[in-house]
């Protein structure tokens, strides 16, 4: 019998595919990639139906996220209030807002909207560091909004949290509240701002806010449609529950002929029990389909730069903070490598801090020497202020990198002010050195911690940019057609996956990134402003939100 | 407000650095406990040693025992699984956590500080004495170690047959350093009563309290003047009301050999109320109680063999010791 075969004709393909760096067809059959260059060149494989559709597009493999989390799409369950634009799901951009009057305002817009009294008005991404008089939220501010309603303002940071007068109230906390975390006012007063967890707990317990307890189908449709919205095709879940119910949405999701993106859930390792976990990642394997990828853990070790919770080598932080925190014991982090590794099993471990990256090396390291085994592919995700030190043993141990771009143009400035200095914060992020220590490396976003958005991590890459506009450590620019493979192959390398994504060539699955322009026909400034179509994901093409018609 | 509880959940956290051994005395406190249904919030069960004829049902996260015990991991954060044992408070007579090797255990004991249903029932920190000395040292752990010592309500020194005097001694002698005047008690690895450590496991109810009797029981299993050889107790019962001032004048000049007090008293500025009294530690709290009829006018107090000063002479007409 004949194959159905499909040929997608482009202005051009950015293939990532050494051999045949650029193309103008690809053929398609059975959700895979059959061919690719000419029509010519393609003709030979029989009868087709030529979809012309993306003539005037550009065709890049479909972009991995190599660390991002499902609650990208959740989040938007509750209303936006950061200072960055953002584009929720359905692709309707939330412009950031400059003023704590702006954040209030939109907090009234949704207040109108609210018939039930008691529902909890949640907002997230709140980040007063970006406003320039240097003001701080509270209650009284949010008697704006409402007088009885609970309104919980989460920061973006993920430490702090404004609450309103009504919280304040169920919750007890008042003036003779002496808890650490409970920001006062000169009289005394709680302003409503809670830092630390007893302060915050007592918050939640006081509204009907759901708890976390890993992710579900409707999270799982959501995130795909933020993905699609931004030309990605395969993205993780880097800190995922896997009980048998998130396990069943994951299926659910991913046995649907419609969903867009194929999952990588890394299993959040702090959840498990270093005896059982191991067996149980393992496995989740048996589950595995083409758009469902187990097998991945996620190792946690110290807290964020930012924050001051990340762990550093000396001398530590640039305005004297004490050290940051370890999640677990470190022993216990070398431990969990350890029984990861042996099982076979590949490892994602967040380490912000240098030492938090040496740790790490030194467990992968004694690991290897206790259970000797090619290409495991161990990446440090995030892995920020690693130095060349650090890389160098890195290459010498087949460790990865996977480096947060995003942070030096969103908290570049602090890095440089507060956390890093001047000379440390300009080898944050080093794709430059990783590159040339022959690292294989990807970059990411996080997200939702920074927005979902491949070009955006790229153009970081590429020009270093702060938020004030100044470029944080030239040297590290890599330049555009790495930063392109960085968020395609890199990333899929990383994760495993490079023998069925991140390259357009025969036999990896027929996902494409979609895009307007030729992102390596414009300017590199100019990177992030390159429009997304949709994509193509095992041969099904994908619009973006406001692409559907 | 919350709707204020009739009984207060006393929350104990149980902290020490890996290995200074928080799992075996939650072991022992689960299979010893008699009449005590604790909730014990864990980081996991890996290292529980469970008899399984005592589970009565294992859900996960939850693993319920049948002499009223309730385990519940942390897996999904501390949190988590703090509200899934408040959401069923009232079946429960004290929460002790686990803390993480790594963290203050203030900082989650400040949640009873803020919850009107719990109260802070004291920090314990376990230090592994083998083990203590190098920990001061090592860069990458000292700062946590050195946090939880600082935080601590009572220091336990544990796992002293695994070394030698001398090192107990600079032990002992770093721990007064970074925490001085902290009770600090010496485990020689006879048989510890965890249920003693962690004061009483009565839950202090308004509408129980009422009897006479009940002040004998503040700390079950221990009648006045008892003990095992590290622990001894006393009862003093009051006599008629007491001056504030006397009163907070005698409780600061309780020695450190004094690890825990509870009990209800009377003060002569408002002599028809019961006034609640705790120590753990250094820390003392003196709260107005829901009035009832015929309390008990009687503190306990808990500590070392050593243990005196409690009978100052000021206070001598006020307290009887029974």
């Amino acid at each position: 019998m004949a194959r159905l075969i499909t040929i997608f004709s482009a202005q051009k393909i950015l293939t990532m595919n050494a051999y045949q760096p650029v193309a103008t067809h690809v053929a398609v059959s059975e959700g895979r990639i059959l061919g690719v260059g000419s029509l010519d060149d393609l003709a030979g494989w029989g009868t087709y139906t030529l979809d012309t559709r993306f003539a005037d597009k550009t065709l890049l493999p479909g972009f991995v996220e190599a660390h991002c989390h499902a609650m990208n799409g959740s989040v938007w369950e509750n209303t936006y209030v950061g200072y960055f634009d953002r584009t929720d799901p359905d692709g309707r951009v939330w412009p950031g807002i400059k003023s704590l009057d702006g954040v209030l305002e939109r907090l009234q817009e949704i207040e109108r909207t609210l018939d039930d009294p008691e529902q909890t008005l949640v907002a997230w991404g709140f980040d007063p560091i970006y406003f320039d008089d240097g003001v701080r939220m509270t209650a009284s501010h949010l008697d704006k909004v409402s007088l009885d309603r609970r309104i919980l303002v989460q920061h973006s940071n993920g430490h702090l949290l404004n609450v309103s007068r009504k919280v304040l109230e169920l919750a007890g906390i008042d003036a003779s509240t002496d808890v650490e975390g409970v920001m006062k006012d000169t009289a005394g007063h709680p302003t409503g701002e809670l830092g630390e967890m007893a302060a915050q707990y007592m918050a939640y317990r006081v509204t009907d806010v759901r708890r976390f307890d890993g992710i579900n189908a409707n999270d799982l449709w959501a995130f795909a449609r933020t993905a699609t919205n931004v030309g990605v095709t395969t993205a993780t879940d880097l800190h995922a529950r896997v009980e048998d119910n998130n396990v069943n949405d994951y299926l659910a999701v991913t046995r649907d002929a419609d969903y867009p993106l194929r999952l990588v859930p890394a299993a959040a390792g702090l959840t498990l029990s270093i005896e059982e976990g191991p067996g149980h990642v393992a496995s989740l394997k048996r589950h595995n389909n083409d758009k469902l990828f187990f097998g991945l853990c996620k190792i946690m070790t110290d807290g964020s730069i930012q924050g001051f919770t990340g762990r550093l080598k000396w001398p530590g932080y640039f305005n004297g903070k004490p050290n940051g925190i370890w999640n677990l014991p470190p022993q216990t982090l070398t431990a969990m490598v350890e029984a990861y590794h042996s099982a076979g099993l590949q490892m994602h471990m967040h380490t912000n801090g240098d030492e938090a990256s040496e740790l790490m090396i030194n467990a992968i390291e004694k690991a290897l020497l206790k259970a000797p085994r090619s290409d495991h592919r161990h990446t440090l995700t995030h892995c920020q202020m690693a130095d060349e030190s650090q890389f160098q043993r890195m290459a010498q141990l087949g460790i990865c990198a996977n480096l947060f771009t995003n942070h030096i143009y969103y908290w570049g400035d602090q890095h440089l002010a507060l956390t890093m200095g001047p000379d440390r914060a300009m080898r944050m992020n080093a794709c430059g050195t990783a590159k040339r220590l022959g690292v294989p490396f990807t970059i990411h976003s996080d997200a939702p911690v920074t927005p979902l958005s491949p070009l955006f991590t790229a153009w970081c890459a590429v020009n270093r940019l702060t938020a004030s506009g100044r470029v944080l450590g030239a040297n590290e620019c890599i330049d555009v057609q790495d930063a392109l493979r960085a968020v395609t192959l890199g990333a899929a390398f990383t994760l495993h996956l490079d023998h069925l994504v991140g390259s357009i060539e025969p036999g990896k699955y027929a996902d494409f990134a979609v895009l307007d322009e030729d992102p390596t026909g414009v300017s590199a400034e100019t990177l992030k402003d390159v429009s997304v179509w949709g994509t193509v994901m095992g041969g099904t093409v994908y619009p973006r939100a406001h692409n559907k018609t | 407000m919350l709707t204020q509880p009739k009984t207060l959940l006393p929350f104990t956290v149980l902290g020490g650095f890996l290995g200074a051994g928080k799992t075996t005395l939650l072991n022992r406190l689960l299979t010893e406990t008699q009449d005590t249904r604790f909730a014990v919030l864990v980081n996991d069960f890996g290292e529980l040693n469970i008899d399984e004829g005592l589970v009565a049902r294992h859900d996960g996260k939850t693993i319920a025992l049948s002499n009223g015990c309730m385990c519940c991991s942390m897996a999904d954060g501390f949190l988590s699984a703090l509200m899934t044992v408040m959401d069923r408070a009232e079946t429960f007579d004290h929460v002790v956590v686990e803390a993480s090797g790594v963290a203050n255990p203030r900082r989650i004991m400040d949640i009873a500080t803020l919850d009107p249903g719990l109260m802070p029932n004291g920090s314990i920190v376990l230090v592994d004495c083998p083990q203590f000395l190098s920990q001061l040292e090592d860069p990458l752990i000292n700062d946590a170690v050195i946090t939880q010592l600082v935080e601590a309500d009572i220091i336990v020194m544990n796992k002293l047959a695994l070394t030698d005097a001398a090192t107990i001694t600079r032990v002992h002698r770093r721990i007064d350093q970074l925490n001085p005047g902290c009770p600090t008690v010496i485990n020689d690895g006879e048989n510890l009563q965890p249920a003693l450590l962690l004061g009483g496991d009565h839950r202090l109810d308004a509408s129980t309290t009422g009897s006479t009797h009940r002040s004998a029981s503040l700390v079950p299993g221990l009648s006045h003047d008892h003990g095992d050889a590290r622990f001894r107790s006393v009862v003093l019962r009051q006599t008629e009301p007491i001056n504030r001032d006397d009163f907070n004048r005698w409780v600061e000049a309780l020695p450190p050999s004094i690890i825990r007090g509870k009990g209800f008293i009377a003060l002569a500025e408002s002599p028809g109320e019961a006034w609640l009294w705790q120590k753990v530690g250094r820390s003392t709290v003196l709260a107005r109680y829901p009035a009832v009829e015929e309390i008990a006018l009687a503190l306990v107090l808990i500590g070392t063999s050593a243990m005196s000063g409690y009978e100052d002479s000021s206070l001598t007409g006020l307290f009887v010791k029974t």
